[in-house]
């Protein structure tokens, strides 16, 4: 169901959602937070079917607001979702015209559930320090994407530039959905090198993109193995392959092509392996880091330590 | 989700070895002859070499990172049984889908149907498309599909052994199965000593191997531990995991956290507050296809001495150290070797059997009109039994358990009801007015949990009721909640055991049952009928009734 209020006001929508409960006695599911999804307008509808997956697995209060033409006559045009419209629990749209438009954390805050966390998604652009926008600094958990529409490759300088924000803009409590996007991967490449023969890896390459989950793969291997990496350009829409040298001169290679779905793992002196890795979805990605609202300490140390060591030495090239 | 912490296959194990000496394998990296123990997460216990060098890729801090397991060959002895195509298959595509499955896996079908591994494919697809968590996907179906193999034998045949040995080298050289195994006792508990005698004969056990017994763990005390000893003759204990798929489900893992994380619960966890405690497991279907074997078992060795018993065990438990494996089945032993029926037989237990009645819309047999059941059988297909837990925290306070088939409804469910308010009483309100408060855990199916409480009654000067405030956890996401026996497939190839009850826990459960068992066999009595669709016989009920209490309608 899908209940839609014109040129209305925060405080009808919020009554409504009152109403709502105790009329048709809707949500009766617990909700462990509030999500707050900041995007353009032509960003909404995308945006609601990933968190609306997401809130499956945590039952959430979605707020979508969409500020729009911040010089135009004011008003609040909101929509109400609940049922089979809404995930697990019930999405709020608030679409804003005129000065209200650069006051949404006023906008936001009536819409906020008692005494639940608060996260924060951009799924487009992202602020340049996420945890000083004003809807930031609502959140104890601030989720921005620098994948999103991001050119292929938009050349090393803006790479370095685009890396840079993450590191500059951190504070502890966000993250960024390029990283987690990685998971998967990272998690294969922990286990590939428990096969024994274990040895120690002396170099590696990352293969992908120029755009940032590579890159960030590439600083993670470097930081966390302390050994040089190096990135290969590919043309395609995500990583390709990861390749661990060892120092008996043997190497693990991850190999994905082109692949949907699985990567071949191939170790010198071993049989290919074969091994699921399907790309992440964004409903996915979003739900992984709905699972843990503390700081990620990991993330911190990646882009603080890990990417500016990585550009410094000439990773990104 | 991860069954452990991400990190921890990054700590050093030396400090756990340590008093184990000077590492004796200490090969320098780059010999030509790998250290045995880097095959195994270091933190393994099974490990008798040196501790492999961290991995440095893995960080405590990192907690997002699930561990996956090292490459290994899982063989399911009774591949073309029931079990295998209802959960073991499905679970084990659910996990590929997920990316779950450690690089270089295998599935070596072991079966008494005569099919080649064309048909075992064949009859694993029909298991995926009709079991499968998750959607089809027909690449990850393939790639699975490629690494399934079928040997055709019985286990009282060392040629089956034979080929399944050559069929393990095989995957190791193939599909780089890396000589990890994992041997699924999917069959019946007489067949237990056949497989383990088999497989240490023809030299297919080794250090890492691992063994997987499904419930159930016996039919008694003497068979359990005569299972036992049979498995321990191929075995070390540190490399049997016994499934009990309940200990697999998220609620009741959600449960542990529940009441020990929450001081509004673990506080008030005990006998001054809570009055009593019901653990109900209710089926609304009948035996089935399971006749004859049910028929052999009756309800309270099927699942009263296994799930129930567990579930009670992990309610009364006194808090564990941590929740280590060892830890954990420390807690849960003592728990269990605490619980005693709570009076004779006679008066702490009742039993039924199914009768003809109407399960909802449609018209259901009675138990001895079933396929493969005795017309005269005095199986129960319900039982009850009320226990005391000889620990000051729970002096004085009863535990119900009650479980059946074609019952009501499909419910499992452990609720804690407390003690009346004595303001109530006193402020003329009246005892009535309310129910208890009562703390549900729902493990089945609609996993979740609710609290009853008590609040004024609009429009009326003071009156006072129940509501219930629900919680329940989403399911239909992909990922969200992994089927039990996903979680403990993963759990035994990465050799974490925390779920997994011990020989310990087997025993103790089988010490409290037996004289249960004992006495209604020679009583001469039979179990009281129950038409089907309702929930279970006068005597279940007289149970609670007896003490002043009745039983929630799950």
């Amino acid at each position: 169901m899908i209940i839609p209020l014109y040129a209305t006001s925060t405080a009808q929508v919020a009554s409504r959602l009152v109403e709502l409960r105790l009329d048709g006695g809707v949500a009766t599911i617990g909700r462990v937070l509030t999500l707050v999804v900041q995007c353009e307008a032509g960003a909404i509808e995308t945006s609601i079917q990933a968190a609306n997956l997401a809130s499956m697995e945590h039952p959430c209060r979605i707020v979508v607001v969409t500020p729009e033409d911040p010089d135009g006559p004011p008003s609040l045009d909101a929509q109400i979702r609940v049922g089979s419209d809404a995930g697990a629990s019930e999405v709020v749209v608030l679409r804003l015209r005129g000065p209200a438009s650069l006051q949404l954390d006023s906008v936001v805050t009536p819409m906020l559930l008692p005494d639940t966390p608060v996260v924060v998604w951009w799924p487009g652009s992202r602020p340049p320090v996420p945890a000083d926008d004003p809807i930031g600094q609502l959140a104890t958990r601030r989720i921005t994407d620098l994948s999103a529409g991001r050119l292929a490759d938009p050349g090393p300088a803006q790479r370095q530039a685009d890396l840079r924000t993450l590191a500059e803009g951190y504070r502890p409590g966000d993250t960024d959905l390029s990283w987690t996007r990685l998971t998967p991967w990272r998690a294969q490449l922990a286990a590939a090198l428990e096969i024994p023969p274990v040895e120690p890896v002396t170099s590696a390459t990352v293969s992908g993109p120029g755009s940032p989950a590579p890159d960030l793969m590439a600083a993670w291997l470097a930081d966390s193995l302390q050994v040089p990496v190096r990135r290969e350009l590919t043309d395609s829409d995500f990583l390709t392959a990861v390749e661990l040298h060892l120092s008996g001169g043997r190497r693990i290679l991850f190999d994905k092509g082109f692949d949907e779905s699985q990567a071949v793992l191939r170790i010198t002196g071993q049989v290919d392996r074969v091994v699921a890795l399907a790309r992440c979805s964004r409903a996915e990605a979003l739900a992984e880091e709905l699972r843990r609202l503390e700081p990620d300490e990991a993330y911190g140390q990646l882009v603080q330590t890990a990417v500016p060591a990585f550009i410094a030495a000439g990773g990104i090239a | 989700m991860s069954p452990r912490p991400a990190g921890s296959g990054a700590e050093p194990a030396a400090s756990t070895n340590g008093a184990a000496g000077p590492a004796e394998d200490s090969a320098p990296a780059g010999s030509s002859k790998p250290p045995k123990a880097a095959a195994l997460p270091a933190t393994s216990e099974t490990s008798p070499n040196a501790p492999a060098p961290p991995n440095r890729l893995l960080d405590p801090r990192d907690r997002r990172l699930p561990h996956i397991a090292p490459p290994a060959a899982l063989v399911i002895f009774g591949a073309s049984g029931d079990l295998a195509h209802r959960r073991i298959l499905p679970a084990i595509y659910d996990l590929a889908n997920g990316g779950r499955l450690p690089a270089g896996f295998a599935v070596i079908g072991v079966g008494r149907a005569d099919w080649d591994t064309e048909r075992f494919r064949h009859h694993a697809h029909s298991a995926i498309s009709s079991g499968a968590r998750t959607p089809f996907r027909q690449r990850v179906w393939e790639q699975l599909a490629s690494t399934l193999e079928y040997i055709p034998g019985d286990v009282q045949n060392s040629t089956t052994f034979e080929a399944l040995g050559e069929a393990l080298t095989r995957v190791d050289s193939e599909l780089g199965t890396g000589g990890g195994r994992v041997f699924y006792l999917s069959v019946p508990p007489d067949r237990f000593a056949a497989v383990a005698l088999g497989l240490a004969a023809a030299k297919l056990v080794t250090a890492e191997a691992k063994v997987v017994v499904e419930r159930p763990f016996g039919n008694d005390l003497a068979s359990a531990q005569a299972l036992e000893k049979a498995l321990a003759k191929s075995f070390k204990p540190t490399q049997i995991f016994r499934i009990d798929h309940y200990l697999g489900k998220q609620t009741v893992l959600g449960m542990l956290v529940s009441r020990f994380a929450n001081q509004v619960f673990e506080p008030l966890w005990r006998h001054e507050y809570v009055d009593h405690v019901q653990i109900t497991m209710a089926e609304d279907v009948g035996v089935g296809s399971r006749g004859g074997y049910y028929d052999q078992l009756g309800v309270t060795r099927d699942l009263i001495q296994n799930h129930l018993l567990q579930l009670a065990a992990i309610t009364a438990m006194e808090p564990p150290k941590s929740f280590a494996a060892a830890d954990l089945q420390a807690a849960k032993s003592a728990a269990l070797a605490n619980l005693r029926l709570d009076g004779p037989v006679e008066l702490a237990t009742a039993r039924g059997q199914y009768a003809p009645g109407w399960q909802g819309n449609l018209p259901a047999r009675g138990y001895l009109e079933e396929d493969g059941v005795a017309a005269d059988s005095t199986t129960e297909t319900y039982a009850a039994i009320k226990l005391a837990v000889d620990t000051p925290r729970w002096q004085g306070t009863p535990f119900y358990l009650q479980a059946g088939k074609r019952l009501g409804r499909r419910a499992t469910e452990v609720a804690i009801v407390f003690k009346t308010s004595e303001w109530l009483a006193a402020s003329g309100l009246g005892v009535g007015a309310m129910q208890a408060n009562s703390l549900v855990t729902r493990i089945q199916p609609d996993q979740g949990m609710s609290l009853k409480v008590g609040t004024k009654v609009p429009q009326t000067a003071l009156a006072v009721r129940d509501v219930t405030m629900d919680f329940a956890y989403g399911h239909a996401f992909t990922d969200a909640l992994p089927d039990a026996y996903e979680r403990l497939i993963l759990d035994v190839l990465d050799a974490a055991d925390t779920l997994f009850p011990s020989a310990a826990e087997i025993e103790a459960s089988w010490r409290l049952i037996d004289p249960i068992e004992d006495y209604w066999r020679s009583s001469g009595e039979g179990p009281e009928p129950y038409p089907a669709g309702t929930w279970g016989p006068a005597g279940g009920q007289a149970l609670l009734a007896r003490d002043g209490r009745e039983w929630r309608r799950p």
